[in-house]
């Protein structure tokens, strides 16, 4: 699904010019979980925006589904990225002007879902995220886990195949991070490919797979024994 | 998907109220303004258009040269109209108008008297003119004498929901008027909106004379030329016409000419209008200082837009993410930006409904603005709504839609550098532009002040005019004035035909004695006795006054003032004598100079004849002032003198002031929209301040925390403000300073310009804009630095 081959990363600013990721080359697997570890400012993030079309790298080659993106344009990017990436941020990302529905219901629109399509399916996804009782509140009249639980359901609204998670956890307490971990864990059951940045050593646990970066290069890949079936 | 965008945009709005009301709320008024002036164009361009045969309406003007003055006027003698119908075939329909000044007219119905404008109007004025009958046979209405048509109003007013058709209204105490015909509303973008016409023919039962080819110019002749008739041709059988009419040596002093209905209004600028024309300077004055605010608002706009960038970015960034294009982005911000705009238009509306009537006393006539009714007005109103939000919205759409997501959602913020930059620029911008105005405000009303407070050479306080034109002999009008004299009502009075400082004047063309084969030169002419120069308090140089035998001087002596003696290079100017055809004029006085005409005006070579007949003013410099005892002896004087003629007069300083109306409006105008430009730039920034605080907490917080006074926070925060007025001022000056200039370069005699201009609009606009920003800066200072520290 994803494969990367010596992907760089370079911030330049007026007077500094800052690596943020060197040669980098990894591969996942459709249905895959691959958790990306690794202390501050090694590049996970920098990582995870390249993987989902936020940025594009500096050098290097990516294929994603087998097309080479690195070089796609705005707009181009953008085009891919609804419907095929889903996104969930440490800090929520909702809108706050907009209701749980309509943080929900975004995606679809900029697909030009029709409006009772869009109705039933973000219904379906609040429903199955346990945030339907929720769905007219706007993000402030919520708890951060069931903030978490509208950026999850705003990212699987698409059905995507791929979703990428920047600590999704990062902002919870442990209770709420185990419910927000299960959902993930359970949307990759049904098969959706997830890559996850996190601190957390339990949560990476949940992966099938974790890789560990420091200062922008991959140091470890450990595949794990333990599936979740 | 639209729909998305107006409800996040309604959100979005409604949560950020300062933001929202200030963008509104200048918005708004930038909008009123400008719809004033659509508005107000509009109407002075669409004057008369309600005629349908407004193509073929011509009115016959006419210039004379009555002895030797000559003066063009829009009413001529009565004889023309019949005698143009019958000569000239293509000439179709005619109607003569006459004005009758305002009468008291009593409704007999309820025993009201009114005073009522009223004109008197032959039959064709209906067929020539668009002004259908609510009631009434247009055909027959003003066929016969004593008969009325009244306007929707009066008839409203005075017989409510009964006919007003065979009812009577006295005039003047003397005639009885039949009601035959009701107007149905009479637009007020016509010359011809009047409360009542009475028919033509009653004019001569009264004893006019309607039938005068060299007296009596007071007809307003309106033709309607056949379809594909040439103007140009009718025109030029008009010379032939008055000399069928008229000895030839008469004839030569009139030329009548054809002006179209259309162009009166604007462009017809003659003595005795029918009604007030416009001046089309005014549309540019007003369009221009409309935009100006306008485009402060959008400037506000932009402003606050990009300095609450921050505020938008996680929405950008996570639409971005969504799959959002950019163009998407760009149309959302562009939408909520219409929106504020099309609110801010709703308040336009409101806001130009309260300042309308404060226009219309402005402009003096009403406005026709009627926003839902005029297609031209609303389509305006849309097209202004989609240009200002798309003009004021496009920037700060497409700054926020070019954010890349990563920037955006990692919360790095981009340094705004160059943003800050453009808006500092932009407000220096505002600056140029409120103190600029301010500038001309002020030498608006210093030239005023010079032009009120200026010796204007003869002395206007405690002036009467009485109007003793009609029906008194000029042996009336001398024992009037003696009587005033004996009665000890006045120092001094005197029997003219123009008093200086009034708006009439006439012109003679005489030729000196040393250049008798040129043309004769213009000289300003007063008729006058000899006590017109005691009376005013016009001083004698050089020479003797008119002597008070009255017949002595009379047709054979002037006297002349120092600019003549300039004018023709008189090196001995008592004895010099001027030449009118044959007759002699001999100098024997020359007076100094005083501004006969209106200040604003050049002094011109004048002439003072001694004159016993052709006078219509009795001017008497009171002792007590304008007391009612004094005028009610006055009258009573006048009264037993000349009972048959109404009492009507006026006083000098009065009329004097009306010559600086225009000048006092323009400068009435200028101050409002001034205020308004320094409004709605403060409330630009008052924003920007409140923003800049905020962005500013952390620095603040720090600087607090290594122990900063709120004095020197508030001055740090201020210092930018500063250096921006100054800026501004240093652009503004000259663009005023050329602007006063020019405007002061129509006056004759004008003000200078001082610094004093200058320093004092900086200084109000640096005030003014200081004490906008210190709320927020003392705000911002006075906080717990804990506060703002845990805040970022």
């Amino acid at each position: 699904m994803i494969r990367v081959v010596d992907l760089n990363k370079i911030y330049t600013t007026e007077e500094v010019e800052t690596t943020a990721l060197e040669n980098i080359n990894l591969e996942i697997k459709e249905g895959e979980f691959v958790a990306i570890m690794g202390p501050s400012g090694c590049g996970k993030s920098t990582l995870l925006n390249l993987l989902g079309l936020l940025d594009n790298p500096t050098r290097g080659e990516y294929y994603l589904l087998g097309t080479e993106v690195s070089r796609y344009s705005e707009r181009k990017r953008a085009n891919l990225r609804k419907g095929s990436i889903g996104f969930v941020f440490q800090s929520f990302n909702l809108i706050d002007e907009l209701t749980v529905f309509e943080n929900v219901e975004l995606p679809l629109l900029y697909l030009g879902v029709s409006t009772s399509q869009r109705k039933k399916r973000v219904e379906e996804v609040l429903e199955q995220t346990q945030i339907m009782a929720r769905r007219n509140h706007f993000p402030q009249q919520l708890s951060g886990g069931q903030q978490q639980r509208v950026a999850v359901a705003r990212a699987v609204v698409s059905n995507p195949k791929l979703i990428l998670a920047d600590e999704p956890t990062g902002n919870l307490d442990s209770k709420h991070g185990d419910e927000v971990m299960q959902l993930l864990s359970s949307l990759n059951e049904a098969g959706t490919t997830i890559v996850m940045v996190t601190h957390s050593p339990a949560y990476a646990e949940y992966g099938q797979r974790s890789i560990n970066l420091f200062d922008g290069h991959i140091v470890t890949e450990n595949i794990r024994e333990k599936f979740h079936v | 998907m639209f729909g998305n965008y107006i409800k996040s945009a309604i959100r979005n709005l409604t949560r950020q109220r300062l933001y929202t009301a200030i963008n509104v709320l200048g918005l708004a008024i930038g909008l009123a303004a400008c719809l004033l002036i659509v508005g107000y164009v509009n109407n002075e361009l669409s004057f008369e258009n309600c005629h349908q045969n407004r193509e073929r309406i011509y009115r016959i003007d006419g210039m004379y040269s009555l002895g030797d003055a000559q003066v063009s006027m829009a009413s001529i003698m009565p004889a023309v109209g019949p005698a143009v119908k019958d000569a000239l075939p293509e000439i179709e329909r005619v109607a003569r108008i006459r004005r009758l000044w305002t009468v008291p007219v009593e409704f007999t119905d309820d025993g009201t008297t009114e005073e009522r404008e009223g004109l008197a109007a032959e039959p064709d004025l209906l067929n020539i003119f668009t002004l259908p009958l609510k009631e009434g046979n247009p055909r027959t209405a003003l066929e016969a004498p004593f008969s009325v048509v009244i306007s929707e109003e009066l008839a409203e007013l005075h017989f409510g929901e009964q006919s007003a058709l065979g009812r009577t209204i006295r005039a003047r105490d003397e005639f009885d008027l039949q009601v035959t015909g009701v107007f149905e509303r009479i637009p007020a973008n016509t010359q011809l909106r009047t409360d009542f016409v009475v028919s033509y023919s009653t004019l001569e039962k009264m004893g006019m004379d309607t039938q005068s080819w060299t007296e009596l110019f007071q007809d307003y002749t309106y033709v309607l030329l056949g379809e594909g008739a040439d103007p140009a041709a009718v025109e030029q059988r008009i010379p032939g016409l008055l000399k069928q009419n008229l000895d030839e040596d008469k004839a030569k002093n009139y030329i009548l000419r054809l002006q179209p209905l259309k162009r009166i209004y604007l462009h017809s600028n003659l003595s005795y209008e029918l009604a007030p024309t416009g001046d089309p300077v005014y549309l540019y004055v007003f369009g221009c200082v409309a935009f100006l605010i306008l485009l402060i608002a959008c400037v506000n706009f932009v402003n606050l837009s990009t300095a609450r960038v921050s505020h938008r970015l996680t929405e950008v960034g996570v639409r971005k993410v969504m799959g959002a294009l950019r163009s998407q982005l760009v149309n959302q911000f562009l939408s909520e930006s219409i929106l504020l705009t099309l609110v801010a238009m709703l308040f336009g509306v409101a806001l130009l409904e309260m300042a309308k009537p404060q226009l219309e006393a402005f402009i003096r006539h009403q406005l026709e603005i009627n926003i839902l009714g005029d297609p031209v007005l609303m389509l305006s109103m849309l097209g202004m709504v989609v240009i200002v939000g798309v003009l004021s919205g496009s920037y700060p759409a497409f700054v926020l839609a070019r954010f890349q997501p990563s920037f955006i959602l990692r919360g790095a913020l981009l340094g705004g550098r160059s943003r800050s930059f453009l808006r500092r620029i932009l407000v220096a911008f505002q600056f140029v532009i409120a103190i600029a105005l301010l500038c001309i405000t002020f030498a608006v009303y210093k030239q005023i002040n010079f032009a009120l407070t200026s010796d204007l050479g003869f002395d206007n306080r405690n002036i009467l005019l009485i109007d003793a034109q009609e029906g008194v002999s000029a042996e009336k009008q001398d024992l009037i004035k003696d009587e005033i004299l004996r009665a000890g009502l006045a120092s001094s009075a005197t029997v003219t035909d123009c008093a200086p400082g009034e708006p009439r004047h006439n012109l003679y063309g005489l030729r000196p004695e040393d250049k008798l084969d040129e043309d004769a030169t213009f000289l300003l002419g007063m008729r006058v006795d000899p006590d017109y120069l005691s009376t005013f308090g016009i001083e004698l140089l050089q020479g003797r006054n008119f002597s008070g035998e009255s017949s002595a001087d009379a047709g054979r002596s002037i006297l002349v003032n120092q600019r003549a003696v300039e004018e023709f290079g008189m090196e001995q100017p008592i004895g010099f004598k001027f030449y009118s055809g044959d007759k002699a004029y001999e100098v024997v006085g020359v007076v100094k100079d005083f501004h006969a005409l209106p200040f604003n005006e050049q002094i011109m070579p004048m002439a003072l004849f001694a004159a016993t007949q052709d006078r219509r003013l009795i001017a008497a410099k009171l002792r007590t002032g304008f007391t009612s005892e004094t005028m009610a002896q006055t009258e009573e004087i006048w009264n037993r003198i000349v009972p048959e003629v109404p009492f009507e007069y006026s006083f000098l300083e009065d009329l004097m002031s009306e010559n600086y109306d225009n000048d006092r409006r323009l400068g009435m105008l200028f101050s409002t929209f001034s205020l308004l430009t320094a409004f709605v730039a403060c409330l630009g920034l008052f924003g920007l301040a409140a923003f800049s605080a905020e962005r500013r907490t952390k620095e603040i917080g720090i600087r607090k925390t290594l122990g900063a006074s709120v004095a020197s926070i508030v001055r740090l925060l201020s210092r930018e403000i500063a250096i921006l007025v100054l800026i501004a001022a240093g652009v503004a000056f000259p663009v005023a300073y050329l602007t006063i200039n020019r405007w002061l370069e129509t006056f004759a005699y004008r003000t200078d310009i001082t610094p004093t201009i200058f320093l004092f609009s900086g200084l109000v606009v640096l005030i003014i804009a200081l004490a906008t920003v210190s709320y927020q800066s003392i705000r911002a200072a006075l906080a717990n630095p804990v506060e703002s520290l845990r805040y970022e």
